[in-house]
């Protein structure tokens, strides 16, 4: 058992005069849930395509199952794409064996794994229609069917939560933690933190094509933690933005998820606030990876 | 090279499943064969009309020797329905040796009759038959400008068809013979009487000398030339007409395959770049066999279309006697490599478009250019044919976006040198190789640039990337 699925050491990439990804390196536990955050445009996707060696860095290495990548090893990968990658004219059984097939499953084999696919995703009456006579939620769970069907070693999903209602998120998170307990590694490309905080056992968050921070979300979230107050309130809460004590504050109309500066003390606050709002929960928090992510990201764009 | 089986079996029945294959497939012979007989199926259809002429003969013996060959005529018209009624072999016989015979009885050389039925359609005969002529008779001191007057009054209301004046002096001094009609540009009917007339003028005039006619004309008989092209194992009958339109029609399926399924490639890959099938299947296989895979699938659905158009035409040919079209076995075979050839070398520039370009309506210039490139020797065709050996041919033989259509062209009009054939095909590969190497690369960025339209730098700098 190779300790890390993917390994990157010092990786750049860039196109034309735009720098996507500059000097990344990162480690991917083998068999843990990997959460790959970043605003938009932060060389995400360019980090996965090179992952997958769609695209060639400029510089540094990358390891997958701890070699480089060889065309076997392509059929022990999973990927789907941010957006739809399907052939609209095709029905879903012709595009699901197709991409069985390209990963060299047997056309007996393939069957039968869509099947069992199918019936798990709730999608088996429909597999004699074209992908373009689907809804957009149906077609992300085929995609998705695409990308687990030939039992790979590797997920690599991004978003791979858009488009669907709740109860297929829940079934699909299901599907993720399930492949995980067999000891399959997953790679998760979102912005949808709350997401990330339930599944990632690891994170790793860059900016402008370079590494912010990475490790487990538990260390991470303690290190930067004790210093956040979640408030709930009555009345009118807009004073909290100009606070001196306070490093960055994410308000809602009843509620406020606030970073204190190290040196400010929560009870002091709280002395004050009492005063001016009508305070039903104050709690000190390790802060969410939300707020670390605007925090962070605030931070290195600055 | 599993995988690389995989998309060749999807690209190739992705088309060959589209209606619009079949279509192509099943319509393109139909029309094509329906253009060809049109034009002979609405001639046979047209009707005959009978035409009444009204001849001032001044010399007396020339409306005679007409009227005698309209008889001739509809005689034959007679014995020939007797004959496509007749469909017993041996009724057909007795009925020609007796047009023969009846022929003869009316003054006409031996076979002559036969002969003219082969010469002319059915439909000029029939209508010369159906002509009436009137003798208009010009009396001593009557005025000739007024009965031709009082002639042409009665072409304008629609009493007669047209008048015809053979002035006197059209054996001694070569007067010309009028026409007059509403339509004068009726081209059988004028050509046909001014065969008649000028033949028996000569007639007349030879007999004047004293000599005979019939024996002249079987002496001055003008000798017929055959040609032949000499091939590899024989001699075929050769016709000008018909290896021009054998070379164009073979350049026209080239054409119309690399085309037809070259459209499809650069669309596919359109089609994949923009809804990111491509990300997929590169997380699957490599850009060479993703690349390579489309080529095949899409060249093998060309092929079996051309297969189909050629085995309808070679029917069709079959079918409809031949047309004088010989197509020897090696000229196919040659055909099968050049198309191949010719397909792959054209399949990478449409994988280029397809990488490079962002949507088809980019693409289309493009493909106009590379249209032109195989229709180079349509354009040169009229020289090629008349000296398919010339250093222009050769040169741009050599030239490879053109080789396989001028290849192609010039084999099926005449026999290329061994070398030459030999040489183009080396060039081909070669020129085949630097291409896939070079698309590979572009394919490989292209395809994932969205978006924006690259510079032709940019390109060139694709081609360097390792």
């Amino acid at each position: 058992m190779v300790e890390n699925a993917i390994k990157i050491e010092g990786v750049a990439k860039h196109f034309d005069k735009t720098v996507a990804v500059k000097e990344l390196s990162m480690a991917v536990p083998a068999g843990s849930i990997y959460g790959l955050l970043g605003p938009n445009g932060a060389g995400k996707t360019t980090t996965i395509r090179m992952m997958l060696n769609i695209i060639y860095p400029d510089q540094g290495q990358i390891e997958l199952f701890g070699r480089k990548l060889t065309e076997e090893d392509k059929s022990r990968i999973g990927y789907l794409p941010e957006e739809r990658g399907l052939y609209p004219k095709m029905t879903v059984d012709e595009t699901l064996l197709y991409f069985a097939r390209l990963k060299g499953i047997q056309t007996k084999l393939a069957k039968k794994a869509i099947d069992y696919w199918l019936d798990k995703v709730n999608i088996i009456e429909h597999r004699q229609k074209k992908i373009n006579e689907l809804s957009k939620g149906m077609q992300q769970k085929i995609q998705f069917v695409a990308t687990v069907q030939h039992n790979p070693d590797l997920l690599i999903l991004d978003e791979p939560f858009s488009g669907l209602d709740p109860i297929n998120v829940k079934l699909i998170k299901d599907i993720i933690l399930e492949l995980n307990s067999d000891g399959k590694t997953i790679i998760f490309s979102t912005h949808q933190m709350e997401q990330v905080e339930k599944l990632c056992e690891y994170i790793c968050l860059i900016n402008k094509g370079k590494k912010i921070i990475d490790g487990k979300q538990t260390k991470i979230r303690s290190e930067y933690g004790r210093n956040t107050v979640l408030l709930e309130f009555d009345g009118d809460g807009s004073f909290l933005k100009d606070e001196k004590g306070i490093a960055d504050i994410n308000l809602f109309p009843r509620q406020a998820e606030i970073s204190l500066r190290r040196e400010t003390s929560a009870p002091e606050l709280l002395k004050n606030w009492v005063k001016k709002l009508d305070i039903t929960k104050f709690e000190v928090l390790e802060p969410s990876v939300e707020s670390i992510f605007i925090r962070l990201v605030g931070e290195s764009n600055e | 090279m599993n995988k690389i089986w995989v998309i060749i079996k999807r690209e190739y029945l992705n088309i060959v499943k589209k209606k619009s294959f079949l279509v192509s497939a099943i319509l393109t012979p139909i029309l094509m064969v329906g253009l060809i007989l049109l034009p002979s199926f609405l001639a046979g259809v047209a009707l005959i009309k009978e035409r009444e002429i009204a001849v001032i003969d001044e010399t007396g013996y020339v409306l005679p020797a007409l009227e005698a060959k309209r008889t001739m005529f509809e005689y034959i018209v007679k014995e020939m329905k007797n004959m496509e009624e007749n469909q017993d072999p041996t009724a057909q016989e007795q009925i020609q040796k007796q047009i023969e015979k009846e022929a003869k009885e009316k003054g006409l050389p031996g076979g002559q009759a036969l002969k003219l039925m082969e010469e002319m359609s059915k439909k000029v005969y029939q209508s010369f038959a159906a002509i009436h002529f009137e003798e208009i008779k010009v009396e001593n001191g009557q005025d000739l400008k007024k009965i031709k007057e009082n002639q042409l009054d009665r072409i304008r209301t629609k009493k007669i068809d047209v008048l015809l004046i053979i002035p006197k002096g059209v054996e001694t001094n070569n007067d010309a013979v009028s026409y007059f009609s509403t339509s004068s540009s009726n081209f059988d009917e004028t050509s046909l009487l001014r065969e008649f007339i000028s033949e028996t003028i000569v007639d007349k005039r030879i007999a004047d000398e004293g000599m005979n006619a019939v024996k002249i004309k079987q002496m001055t008989q003008p000798v017929l030339l055959n040609t032949n092209d000499v091939t590899k194992t024989g001699t075929k009958k050769g016709s000008f007409l018909v290896t021009y339109f054998v070379g164009i029609t073979f350049v026209m399926l080239l054409f119309m395959a690399v085309i037809q399924t070259g459209q499809h490639l650069f669309r596919g890959v359109i089609e994949e770049k923009s809804n990111r099938i491509i990300e997929v299947l590169l997380s699957s296989i490599k850009p060479k066999q993703l690349m390579g895979g489309k080529i095949i699938g899409l060249g093998g659905a060309g092929l079996t279309l051309v297969a189909i158009w050629s085995i309808a035409g070679l029917l069709g040919l079959k079918l409809s006697g031949g047309f004088g079209v010989t197509i020897a076995p090696i000229t196919i075979l040659y055909f099968i490599i050049f198309f191949v050839l010719g397909y792959l070398l054209y399949s990478t520039f449409m994988a280029i478009i397809g990488a490079i370009m962002n949507s088809e309506q980019e693409a289309q210039q493009f493909i106009s250019i590379i249209s032109m490139a195989l229709m180079v020797p349509l354009f040169v065709a009229m020289i090629i044919v008349k000296h398919p050996d010339s250093i222009i041919a050769t040169i741009l033989t050599m030239i490879p976006p053109f080789t396989p259509s001028m290849m192609v062209f010039r084999l099926s009009i005449t026999a290329v040198p061994m070398v030459e054939i030999i040489a183009s095909i080396v060039v081909l590969i070669i020129s085949i190789w630097i291409m896939i190497i070079a698309t590979t690369k572009i394919f490989r960025v292209g395809i994932l640039m969205y978006g924006k339209k690259p510079s032709v730098k940019e390109i060139v700098k694709w081609m360097k990337y390792k």
